[in-house]
């Protein structure tokens, strides 16, 4: 009776030399499956994907099905499930089956149309300014870890220096004085919210960086370059995963604030940050306005946060083996 | 001990002169100018601009911008573009408007999560620990205004109390007890509101630290040895997985100015984060620069104290940043 028999299945409870049982992703979804919070997170943003695929198809384009840019001034501030006025609207204006699902807003414009339209504009705020935060953070932080001396010292007190200002108090203020366009935001966030990464990715570098797979590359007499980003980034992938996925969420939310203070993506581009925005003021006439956005935003965000948590504890083979 | 006062204030020094270069670069750089703020006025005419651009020197070359800046700033002479107020003293008045709700937001903040924190992760995998999971990740993925928007409507229904502004207009010769009453109602709900993320953050963190600690073998001695369960659970686990909070303690101080701009913005608050935010949209440049600088010193002040707290809470720790055992 030895004490390996008692530990759970799992890919690295195996001490006999023996090859793993399951593959790497097998044992990532066992992991992952266990945690039901993570399975819920992960089965949201599924659906929000496919509301963002369809909502880009329903109402981009020249003739779009669902047009949210369609202003119907007999409409306004309809409530949802609502019919759309047929005397006074041309067919072509109405909406797809002349009900307004979700209401209106005050300029008569379909709220799902436009909650459609914000979904695919949310998604690119978050992932385009997490793909630029994502970016800077594996250089500087693989520069940092594998050269180490005062390469590191001079990457980590730039990380210092970022982490001086007040994150949001600074991407307002860039934001505010720059001419307001969705890019801009997006550069913006991504900017100011690699230090994290680069830290985390230094963090796994210094690690891997004495690892025989390293040093063989090294006395193979591979370029520099080709050892950090060919063969170490990918070892350093799991911690840039978890927080590339909790980066969506904060960029939404940040997204969200910027628009709520007026300095968002500006129209006539719908986002959920500037739908309820538009909303606030008419929360006591038309909250449907105000809930439907934030509800979405709430969903999208938890669903990226629970995600994540999920992510880095399946990824994590310290954290199970309790 | 004084070495490392030394060379800890040297460092500090040193980043903050890169963040003033950093921060007076963005501001000044962006494109517009603080003069084409009301470029409709017809009364403003093309001699104003130039004698108000020779007045807040911006007719000079950047880095003699720069050092005439921090100049006035440091000689306390800097006047904001928009009222010709001593920005320091506009920022001071300002910082003890924000200081009740900092301080109660703070409280709530600790007082709150570590409870929290423990109970959930001594009762592991319970229901109030997978209730207070779910409940955490929704308050950390709510946005504050959505939040904020709802309880304004729920406080104002249910209670029927005042929630805007730092206290009701126009009922300052009230009775004493009217007023103290009246400044509580309406610290409650951004307080409330501005703890809420931070609870459910911390909380997390405090269960994550206090799992790691149950974890290990001189906690399973103690339970062996028959120790009673709240013995070993808040005596000898506690104290060592309080230990990483400690450095926290001193990073809060900057959220001072951080997380505010929202909240005091929804409840007309006349803090430092509404300070930023109208600068922001009056182009006051000397403001928004000085509310930077002084943020910037409030985290390097911050890191100070979370390292010399540290230093003070774990003798493993030395003051050359060294392990000693």
């Amino acid at each position: 009776m030895t004490e390996k028999n008692i530990k759970p299945p799992g890919r690295y409870s195996d001490e006999s030399g023996l090859p793993p049982q399951m593959s790497r992703i097998q044992d990532f979804w066992h992991q992952l499956r266990e945690n039901t919070l993570a399975l819920w997170g992960l089965i949201l943003l599924i659906l929000f994907f496919i509301i963002a695929i369809a909502g880009t198809k329903l109402t981009l384009g020249k003739n779009p099905i669902m047009d949210p840019e369609q202003v119907r001034l007999v409409d306004t501030l309809k409530p949802p499930l609502s019919k759309a006025n047929r005397q006074v609207l041309a067919p072509e204006d109405r909406p797809l089956f002349g009900i307004y699902l979700l209401g209106t807003d005050k300029l008569g414009r379909d709220v799902l149309a436009r909650t459609l339209q914000g979904a695919h504009v949310s998604l690119l705020v978050g992932f385009i300014s997490v793909g630029i935060s994502v970016l800077i953070g594996i250089i500087l932080g693989a520069l940092a870890g594998y050269y180490g001396g005062y390469v590191d010292s001079v990457i980590m007190r730039a990380v210092d220096i970022m982490l001086c200002f007040p994150s949001f108090f600074l991407i307002l203020t860039i934001v505010a004085l720059l001419p307001a366009s969705i890019w801009n935001i997006m550069v913006v966030i991504g900017l100011t919210s690699w230090p994290g990464i680069a830290r985390f990715v230094r963090a796994e570098f210094l690690a891997l960086r004495k690892q025989d797979f390293v040093v063989a590359a090294e006395a193979l007499g591979l370029s520099k370059c080709k050892i950090m980003f060919e063969h170490m980034v990918p070892n350093a992938l799991a911690p840039i995963l978890v927080s590339a996925t909790i980066g969506v969420a904060s960029a939404i939310l940040t997204e969200s604030g910027l628009s709520f203070l007026g300095f968002g993506v500006p129209p006539p581009d719908a986002s959920w940050g500037n739908i309820l925005a538009d909303g606030k003021e008419f929360i006591f006439d038309a909250p449907w306005l105000f809930i439907v956005s934030g509800t979405a935003i709430l969903l999208t965000v938890l669903a990226f946060n629970l995600f994540g948590e999920g992510l880095r504890d399946a990824l994590n083979p310290k954290l199970r083996e309790q | 001990m004084a070495s490392f006062f030394g060379r800890n204030l040297v460092e500090k020094l040193i980043t903050l002169f890169f963040i003033s270069i950093i921060s007076f670069g963005v501001v000044m750089l962006a494109p517009g100018d603080p003069s084409e703020v009301d470029p409709m006025n017809p009364k403003f005419t093309k001699e104003d601009v130039e004698r108000l651009r020779k007045a807040f020197d911006l007719d000079k070359p950047l880095y003699t911008q720069y050092y005439l800046f921090y100049k006035k700033l440091f000689t306390n002479t800097l006047k904001s573009y928009k009222d010709n107020q001593p920005v320091l003293k506009k920022i001071y008045e300002r910082f003890l408007n924000s200081l009740p709700l900092f301080i109660v937001g703070t409280l709530l903040t600790w007082s709150l999560a570590f409870p929290l924190g423990i109970h959930a992760a001594i009762h592991r995998q319970s229901f109030f620990d997978r209730s207070t999971t779910f409940f955490s990740y929704l308050f950390i993925s709510l946005p504050s205004f959505f939040l904020a928007y709802i309880m304004i409507i729920f406080m104002v229904k249910v209670f029927n109390v005042p929630v805007i502004g730092i206290q009701t207009f126009g009922r300052e010769s009230a009775g004493l007890w009217y007023l103290i009453n009246d400044r509580i109602w309406h610290v409650v709900l951004p307080s409330v509101l501005s703890a809420i993320a931070g609870i459910a953050i911390l909380s997390r963190y405090v269960r994550g630290q206090m799992l790691e600690v149950i974890e290990q073998d001189y906690v399973r001695t103690a339970q062996a040895k028959g120790l009673p369960k709240d013995i070993v659970y808040y005596k000898h686990a506690l104290r060592n997985a309080l230990l990483p909070f400690i450095t926290m303690f001193g990073l809060i101080i900057p959220g001072l100015i951080g997380g505010s701009v929202i909240i005091e913005s929804i409840f007309a608050w006349p803090g430092m984060g509404r300070l930023g935010y109208e600068a922001i949209l009056a182009r006051d440049y000397p403001v928004i620069l000085g509310l930077n600088f002084v943020a910037a010193c409030l985290v390097l002040l911050g890191t100070f104290v979370s390292d010399l707290l540290y230093m003070v809470a774990d003798p493993r720790i030395s003051i050359y940043g060294e392990r000693k055992d």
